[in-house]
């Protein structure tokens, strides 16, 4: 048995001693030494560690102790979480002078505290300000299902890796689409909590106003289980009945996306009889909002880099920043005053609905190097404009489940469902229907 | 430098240049180029933001806890 199981196999089969924690890290390190030269997932294999881990395990079982519920499953994360021993590189050259992280991130202590074992860190666009995971430094991550395509960013290396089935399960974060983007190229279920709802404590940070710690799995189970784990809460048992929830589908600025995006949605309403097409006033104006509040934290945060160190930033990167530095505190301000706007708007929104169902990108994963995206007609810059179904939702903090569809012959793409805010259950309990209808599926790819 | 947005054309990499410099930022021409373009991006966003008529009663949400 390995990470090409689900984590809830792997934690089943562990606790019933039908195969050791051990050896599924040693099959996990096998696969991860043979395919992972292909997609580029990893940026350090901590497999000192995860033997350590697993072999706690074992001995806990052999001591007849309960196991927790992640006991034995491999699992990785995103290169911002701080890993002791280990320089938090974000993405980074610069970071790599840094001294090594003297203790684990909070999440990585939550995943321990499960039993999970921690297999390395993961790809990432640099300081999370990207959707391709184009990476100068550690090179491109590349999409399981299609090499020759991006998959996703910023946390590009952590889909990589869960839909190669090089892990069960790995950790993101999402600031503008950062989670939802790479479930959508790789076919992942994905989950952007509430704002708030998971620590970011010993994460490299990027937008304080938008920065969230996210989740990658091949099964809505195994995401409910994660978060659980996350959020230092009991797992519950997998859903069984689904209540009735009053849903609606984001049309007006939602509807730019290309044929695919559409179809995804459409089959996302048709399985769970969704009639209903509901507006969010002004998305374009608040993705305009969330955009010049990006620039202007990642600008701010990284001044001194930028000012001492610009030719050691990533050339995709280093531009941005630095135009973000250049923005007046005025915008800004109105920025976050129409972020209050919006989240009133959409509070009023859910005051009649439960859960809104929107593509989570305009189009499937592209081929890596491309910098321009065609979709009815216009021509867009592809890097930025991955993010504009996802960056208007970030922008107030609602949780997401983003559930990946595998349409006939095409690439997988993600729909977001979306609840208000601390409503991940209900979001989670949808992506498991739906999941059960066959509608959506995270099957493992080695392209 | 005016808080009023700016066209395209008149967001030149000589203009960044200057803006950068405030912040005690040099950057190679190339890298100037590219920034110059990241610059009209904001501005074109911020276009958008600023036109939104503003209602003092709304407060800005810098430390958003939904």
């Amino acid at each position: 048995m390995d990470a090409t199981h689900s984590a809830s196999a792997i934690a089943s089969a562990v606790r019933r001693g039908e195969v050791s924690a051990v050896e599924v890290t040693r099959a996990t390190l096998d696969h991860i030494a043979q395919y992972d030269p292909r997609y580029n997932s990893f940026t350090t294999v901590t497999a000192e560690r995860a033997l350590q881990e697993a072999a706690a395990v074992d001995a806990a079982r052999a001591r007849g102790e309960t196991l927790p519920p992640l006991a034995g499953v491999p699992y990785a994360v995103k290169n911002l979480f701080d890993i002791a021993g280990l320089p938090t590189l974000a993405g980074s050259k610069i970071n790599q002078q840094q001294p090594p992280a003297s203790a684990d991130a909070h999440l990585v202590r939550a995943m321990h505290q499960a039993g999970a074992l921690l297999l390395g860190a993961l790809n990432m666009d640099e300081y999370a300000y990207g959707f391709t995971t184009e990476n100068h430094h550690y090179g491109p991550s590349r999409n399981p299902h299609d090499p020759t395509r991006s998959a996703g960013g910023s946390s590009g290396g952590s889909a990589a890796a869960v839909a190669a089935g090089l892990v069960a399960l790995s950790l993101g974060s999402d600031t503008n689409g950062s989670v939802r983007v790479p479930s959508s190229m790789c076919g992942l279920f994905g989950l952007k909590p509430t704002y708030g709802a998971l620590s970011l404590q010993g994460m490299f940070p990027f937008v304080h106003s938008f920065d969230h710690a996210g989740l990658f799995a091949r099964s809505a189970e195994d995401l409910a289980t994660c978060f659980a784990v996350l959020r230092g809460e009991k797992v519950a048992a997998p859903y069984q009945d689904m209540p009735h929830y009053r849903m609606a589908r984001l049309g007006g600025y939602f509807e730019q996306g290309d044929a695919q995006a559409q179809a995804a949605v459409d089959a996302v309403c048709q399985a769970l009889q969704v009639t209903q097409v509901v507006e969010l006033p002004e998305v374009a104006r608040a993705r305009s909002a969330a955009y010049l509040i990006t620039a202007s934290e990642g600008g701010n945060r990284h001044l001194d880099r930028l000012r001492t160190q610009a030719a050691d930033f990533d050339p995709l990167t280093r531009p941005r920043l630095a135009a973000g530095t250049t923005l007046p505190a005025a915008w800004y301000i109105q920025a976050q005053r129409l972020r209050t706007w919006f989240y009133a708007q959409a509070m009023q929104l859910f005051a009649h609905t439960d859960v809104l169902i929107a593509p989570a990108t305009p189009c499937c994963a592209q081929p890596l190097g491309q910098t321009e995206l065609r979709i009815q007609g216009s021509r867009l810059p592809l890097r930025p404009n991955m993010g504009m179904f996802t960056q208007p939702i970030s922008f107030i903090g609602l949780p997401v489940v983003a559930v990946p569809l595998h349409l006939p012959g095409q690439l997988p793409i993600a729909v977001q469902l979306i609840g208000p805010p601390g409503q991940e259950t209900r979001l989670l309990q949808l992506a498991h229907h739906l999941q059960t209808l066959s509608v959506c599926s995270a099957p493992v790819a080695r392209n | 430098m005016s808080h009023s947005p700016l066209p395209d054309a008149e967001i030149t990499p000589a203009l960044v240049a200057r803006l950068l410099q405030l912040q005690d930022i040099t950057l190679n021409q190339a890298d100037l180029l590219h920034t110059t373009e990241h610059v009209q991006l904001l501005h074109s966003h911020a276009a958008r933001v600023m036109r939104w008529s503003l209602d003092e009663h709304i407060e800005p949400a810098p430390e958003f806890r939904p």
